[in-house]
């Protein structure tokens, strides 16, 4: 009698080594050297900039004196060939973009033609931040601790090791963001349309938290002493129209109060959570 | 009052020689023979009108020019003489053929009014010839036989190179570019196009590797493609107190065991690679 169960593990065993030995069928797929782009003023405090329409950006924070910048290419050949054995995808991508240092802000743009990329960044841990993406994209952030203002259209941010002023935005995704200290922390704000809001604050944090979500749940490790609040009003009136708008918000305080956190969506949830010394 | 009269007078008499000034035409046809060695090189810088090279016999370059000169008014057309002169010249081995100076004079006073000059250039060269062609309005690049080095560039027209062995760069911004290699490419070649479509014919079978960077188009190939790893370029460049790097990464093709490589950047048009006519 045969036993089917170890054919189909031999044939599963065989199939594994071929794609271990073989790899997967993939395109040529291409990554840049790592460029280094020196600062005028090493050692003082920088600016990164990057406003590119589709790439999967990962900025980490280190010590270090300059910006090291590493390109991938992550598409997955989005453009074809027409070729006698049928349609192929031409794989390696094909960009183009450029890193402009000056008066140590660095600025990297993209041809905005161009397929998305992965895109690495190493600065200085101390660096302030403004990436700016849309589609197909990605931004996460490790150990950079001064201020960021992120915006991602359709995906998601994630921070990790915050200690300053952060202001992120992304329409359709989760925005995430954990503090290493609220310490030099002025204000925060995270806002999303679909998308979940979570951050996570060092255990014993104090802040203030603003909490507006129409349609998600609201959960928190911390304990909350909400504030009475009144709905905010604003009026302004331009070209014969009066426009007012009406935001009513959760106002709490945790363990006192401290630097406003605010955090807005209308469909996703809202998450403060504990981080664990 | 009377001096307001004089003045207005005077501004009538000048509007009305203005108005009435009689455009100047001139038609010249004239061909130059240039005695050359074994691989002499051909420079042609055209304004308006085509730029036509066929590969003919050794020794000598052929040019055969057909000029129209134009302008609003005598005065001007004696000044589009020395602004925009018809200059052919030899230097060894070297025939260059141009329309207008070799510099351009941006702050151009006097005016050359409505001043123009088109030019047909038919040149017959050896076919070892290295040539460089081009041409900016009205006209089309054609290149016939050359088996050196080609390179053209156009800039509201086509360019269209048969029986070709190898390029160094093909240009055109408005036009189509069509080119028929009767030989495997011999050397690495830079194709770019904004608005055109690019038509490559190769002879079967095929050997050479792309460097391919398109906008909007499509990419058909009558051979089978494969992938091949390319490196990206960095280039670096500082002025003005900030210092630039432009990063580059162009998708990689090979098509049989490779070879020359040709790099094809079009924005809006097509990209057609195809077997040369002969192979059908």
């Amino acid at each position: 009698m045969i036993n089917y169960r170890i054919i189909d593990r031999t044939a599963a065993a065989l199939v594994v080594s071929l794609v271990l030995l073989t790899g997967w069928p993939q395109h040529a797929c291409s990554q840049t050297a790592p460029i280094n782009v020196a600062l005028s003023e090493p050692g003082q405090p920088m600016t990164l900039r990057v406003q590119i329409l589709s790439a999967k950006i990962e900025i980490i924070g280190e010590r270090r004196d300059d910006v090291q910048i590493e390109i991938s290419d992550a598409s997955d050949g989005g453009r074809s060939i027409v070729t006698p054995s049928g349609t192929q995808r031409i794989g390696g991508g094909s960009y183009k973009l450029s890193a402009t240092e000056r008066n140590n802000t660095v600025d990297i743009g993209s041809d905005w033609r161009m397929s998305a990329i992965g895109l690495i960044v190493r600065v200085p841990s101390s660096a302030s931040l403004d990436i700016a993406t849309t589609n197909n994209s990605t931004i996460d952030v490790t150990g950079v601790t001064g201020e960021m203002q992120l915006s991602n259209v359709n995906g998601p941010i994630s921070v990790e090791g915050a200690a300053a002023s952060v202001i992120a935005e992304s329409v359709n995704k989760t925005v995430e963001v954990s503090f290493a200290s609220l310490a030099d922390v002025s204000a925060v704000s995270l806002t999303s349309l679909n998308g979940n809001l979570l951050v996570g604050l060092p255990d014993r944090s104090s802040a203030q938290v603003q909490i507006d979500t129409s349609r998600g749940e609201i959960a928190s490790d911390f304990e909350i002493e909400v504030q009475p609040s009144e709905p905010i009003v604003s009026r302004q009136e331009r070209k014969g129209k009066v426009e007012v708008s009406i935001e009513n918000m959760i106002i709490a305080n945790i363990n006192g109060g401290g630097p406003v956190i605010r955090l807005k969506t209308l469909n996703g949830d809202i998450q403060i959570n504990r981080i664990a010394p | 009052m009377t001096a307001k009269r004089s003045s207005l007078v005077v501004i009538l008499a000048l509007l009305s020689s203005a108005v009435y000034a009689e455009p100047v035409r001139e038609s010249r046809d004239w061909v130059q023979v240039f005695d050359v060695g074994g691989a002499p090189t051909l420079e042609v810088s055209n304004i308006f009108g085509d730029v036509t090279v066929v590969a003919g016999p050794p020794g000598t370059i052929e040019l055969a020019i057909e000029s129209v000169r134009s302008a609003a008014d005598a005065q001007s057309f004696e000044l589009s003489k020395t602004r925009i002169p018809i200059v052919v010249e030899q230097s060894g081995d070297m025939v260059i053929a141009r329309v207008g100076r070799d510099q351009h004079d941006w702050d151009r006073v006097p005016r050359c009014y409505r001043c123009k000059v088109e030019a047909q250039f038919t040149i017959t060269v050896p076919v070892n010839s290295t040539i460089d062609v081009g041409t900016v309005n009205d006209g089309l690049v054609t290149v016939n036989g050359v088996r050196g080095s080609v390179s053209a560039s156009n800039v509201n027209g086509g360019i269209r190179i048969a029986g070709l062995a190898q390029c160094r760069y093909i240009k055109s911004i408005n036009g189509g570019v069509m080119l028929d290699y009767d030989v495997r490419p011999k050397e690495d070649c830079d194709i770019e196009t904004i608005n055109g479509d690019i038509a490559i014919r190769l002879p079967a079978p095929a050997a050479l590797d792309l460097a391919v960077d398109l906008g909007n188009g499509r990419v058909r190939s009558d051979f089978d493609v494969a992938p091949r790893a390319m490196a990206a370029t960095v280039e670096q460049r500082s002025r003005g107190g900030k210092t630039v790097y432009d990063i580059q990464q162009m998708a990689g093709l090979r098509i049989g065991s490779g070879g020359a490589m040709l790099k094809i950047k079009s924005l809006n048009g097509d990209v057609r690679i195809s077997r040369s006519k002969n192979d059908d």
